[in-house]
């Protein structure tokens, strides 16, 4: 794994998004949480955002994001993640987040039907392998690179990860 | 029957090729394509594109029943599996035959045979074609240490089942043969599920030469030469020349007729290439294995013996003999290929996916380019890193290097990295224009070179 | 300057679900708005963006009875895979979540393509007996 120092690593988070609504081809993607407000737009005649971050949400609505998850049928979304609030609220404080070194696919297990490298609650030590990323049939060992429990699975086996994106959160020993 | 529709069960670069093959003989073409494929290269040329399923291989293009279902579906009357993908893998002609529809390649069981290492063995064996020293079934560390013992050392030990390069150890000596074993095995039980492996003396440094073959099915085979695919890294081609300029006539046809003897002994129909080993020292050749299908580097081949490979393949699966006899094979001049792979050398090879935003490929007389690029195209990061290949033909070898060497200068790709500058330095290394490359040269010489020059 | 805490970091990684859920669903727009963070995407430009509209206008009883997702009234049933279709729910049908609304034959073998979520067929997009392509519309529900 390589590491460009100066650059905060959540600044690539948006990176990343940025790229996937670039390739996307889609014309607006807007999002707001607390005093973060985001718009992309390949939208000439959309109103851009004001100076001031917008107020928070008045309209509370009740179990938004289940309804966002539902899929055509199972086999047609391959890439679909699991509902997103699961993911973002299953890390926990002081964890650390393990990412992916590359763009890829991510594997939970070194081969189809074999058992996972770690599930939640294994300990690892920080040479063992937790995961293999694979981009055009090259496949990367991801090593937990310290010593302790994974708390959580940040992505869906199988799934199409980028680089950055986080997998695991790990609580060190 | 001659086939009247085909149904092209690959992608990228083969999977238009064989379109254009077929066009050229008047067959109707279908192209199985996945999700991240729609608009590929292939998809526009042919009659008619079908998308199997999802990005991955795995629900698209790995998927036998999918393949076979929408070339039946489609009205297709043959099918040609191009290269990797399901192109050795017997369910495939046996769903074609169960289903009507004309396999381009050989039969089911000839695909198992010698897609099986202990049982390819053991064909080229009884067809009198040598063999390296070796022991089939190594069970135990034991048996590792007690095989390695006689065969000599170093010696190699690799998964009985699966290909390429992985699970291979080699072993110096009694004890290194042992931890080998374990190793080596655990390897081989985790991607095949199948611990067995296999010992044979290893060669140092090795020339991978290769006959490429066409049979009718009937014991009648024709070769059209060999090619030498010696510049490797972890067991991975990049550049493939023919003939094989480092070996001598009197060798060359005693690997001719070991090829085809092993070839007509099964029957084989269809296109397929005999690998060896050739141990430039000793002077000796030995079987490696046979590839039951056309091949990435066939080109090459093409480009001496002026003759369509692929077009013969479908001719054949359409129920035609062998067009040529072997007296009118006719080889000439040199001709090398390099594979463009979408990799950042300067990044130990890390694939590079994403959009080519500048494509100015190299044009003139003996160049030729197999690619699916063109400017604006999407790499997809499901799939190989091959994004063409470039293949030059001149007289002689030196020839045919400064042409390669101009063709690779003129040809420009931007918006992904690519491995163009690192075959200049290859085709311009003083061991490989005096050819005394091996494969492991390029790891061992060419790119440690490059790692001393970078520190 | 760009501050990213992780209320903000979940939410990118909300949106970006959001975006593979609806480029895979074959969806125009999405918009979700709730105690996570607000999210829209739109496929096209020129799709009014409920996060841009005036916050009179979000409080307004009507904006507040709005369901939470504008997912297209009518949603589309795609094929998982190639397959031949050998039947189809009959328009005017209501399914439950998880009912065969279709059915493709992939050589011998008959795969049952379920509702995602109930509804009413309001339409089929393929014949019986048409080969149906990976994302190909099979039928309409109407929620």
């Amino acid at each position: 794994m390589t590491h460009k120092p100066p650059v905060d690593p959540s600044v690539d988070h948006v990176r990343v998004l940025i790229e996937e609504f670039t390739r996307s081809g889609i014309a607006t993607l807007h999002l707001r949480a607390g005093s973060f407000e985001l718009l992309l737009s390949n939208d000439p005649a959309a109103p851009t955002l004001a100076g001031a971050p917008a107020a928070p949400a008045p309209v509370a609505v009740p179990v938004p994001v289940a309804a966002a998850a539902v899929a055509p049928a199972p086999v047609a979304a391959p890439a679909a993640s699991p509902a997103p609030a699961a993911v973002s609220s299953s890390v926990p404080d002081g964890a650390v987040v393990i990412t992916a070194p590359n763009l890829g696919t991510f594997y939970r297990a070194p081969k189809p039907g074999a058992a996972a490298y770690v599930e939640i609650g294994g300990k690892v030590g920080p040479d063992d392998e937790i995961c293999l990323i694979e981009v055009m049939k090259l496949f990367t060992a991801v090593k937990a690179g310290q010593a302790g429990t994974i708390v959580a699975v940040l992505a869906e086996d199988g799934a199409m990860v980028e680089a950055g994106q986080p997998l695991f959160a790990l609580v060190a020993d | 029957m001659a086939i009247k529709r085909l149904f092209i069960a690959n992608r990228g670069e083969i999977a238009l090729r064989i379109v254009r093959a077929a066009q050229t003989l008047d067959i109707e073409t279908v192209v199985a394509v996945s999700d991240a494929d729609r608009d590929s290269a292939a998809a526009r040329q042919a009659d008619r594109a079908v998308v199997l399923g999802p990005a991955q291989a795995a629900k698209s293009y790995l998927d036998p029943r999918l393949v076979v279902h929408a070339a039946k579906a489609s009205g297709c009357d043959g099918l040609h599996p191009g290269y990797g993908f399901l192109s050795e893998r017997a369910i495939l002609p046996t769903l074609c035959a169960a289903n009507g529809i004309a396999f381009v390649g050989p039969e089911p069981d000839v695909i198992d045979g010698l897609g099986d290492k202990i049982q390819a063995r053991a064909m080229a064996r009884a067809a009198g074609v040598p063999l390296v020293p070796g022991c089939d079934e190594v069970k135990t560390a034991a048996d590792a240490r007690r095989e390695g013992d006689r065969i000599g050392y170093p010696v190699l030990l690799k998964a009985a089942a699966g290909g390429g390069g992985r699970g291979m150890v080699i072993a110096n000596n009694g004890d290194e043969a042992e931890a080998g074993f374990h190793r080596a095995s655990a390897e081989a039980v985790a991607a095949f599920g199948d611990g067995t492996l296999f010992m044979e003396r290893f060669v140092p440094e090795a020339r991978h030469v290769e006959v490429q073959l066409m049979g009718d099915g009937k014991g009648g085979v024709v070769h059209f030469g060999e090619r030498d695919c010696s510049v490797q890294r972890r067991y991975q081609k990049l550049i493939e020349e023919a003939p094989c300029a480092a070996m001598p006539d009197h060798l060359r046809q005693q690997l001719h007729q070991s090829a085809c003897a092993l070839a007509a002994s099964v029957n084989y129909r269809n296109a397929g290439t005999c690998e060896f080993l050739f141990d430039v020292k000793r002077q000796e050749f030995y079987f490696i294995e046979v590839n039951a299908r056309i091949q990435v580097e066939h080109p090459v081949s093409e480009m001496i013996a002026g003759f369509d490979l692929v077009q013969e393949q479908l001719r054949i699966a359409g129920g035609a003999g062998l067009s040529v006899t072997q007296d009118q094979v006719k080889l000439s001049g040199h001709a090398i290929e390099c594979r463009i792979n979408a990799e950042d050398t300067a990044r130990d090879f890390m694939p590079s996916p994403g959009r080519i935003t500048r494509w100015s490929p190299p044009a003139g007389e003996g160049i030729r380019l197999d690619s699916h690029m063109s400017e604006g195209a999407m790499i997809p990061p499901y799939y190989d890193s091959m994004i063409g290949k470039l293949i030059v033909h001149a007289e002689t070898r030196e020839a045919a290097i400064d042409r390669l060497d101009a063709a690779l200068a003129d040809f420009t790709v931007e918006g992904i990295a690519t491995t163009i500058g690192l075959h200049r330095e290859i085709i311009n290394h003083a061991d490989f224009r005096a050819n005394r490359i091996h494969t492991r040269w390029l790891e061992q010489v060419l790119l440690a070179e490059r790692k001393g020059a970078a520190a | 300057m760009i501050r990213i805490d992780d209320k903000a970091l979940a939410a990118i990684t909300n949106a970006r679900a959001l975006l593979d859920t609806m480029l895979a669903g074959g969806w125009n727009e999405v918009c979700v708005q709730g105690e996570e963070g607000d999210y829209f995407l739109a496929r096209h430009p020129g799709t009014p963006n409920p996060l841009t509209a005036p916050p009179a206008a979000a409080v307004s009883p009507a904006a507040a009875a709005s369901p939470p997702v504008q997912a297209p009234a009518a949603r589309a049933v795609t094929a998982p895979h190639v397959g031949t279709v050998v039947w189809l729910a009959p328009v005017g049908t209501a399914v439950g979540e998880g009912a065969a609304v279709a059915r493709l034959a992939v050589l011998d073998e008959t795969v049952e393509v379920a509702a995602p979520a109930g509804g009413t067929v309001t339409g089929h997009g393929v014949k019986v007996g048409d080969l149906a392509e990976f994302k190909t519309e099979l039928v309409t529900l109407q929620g």
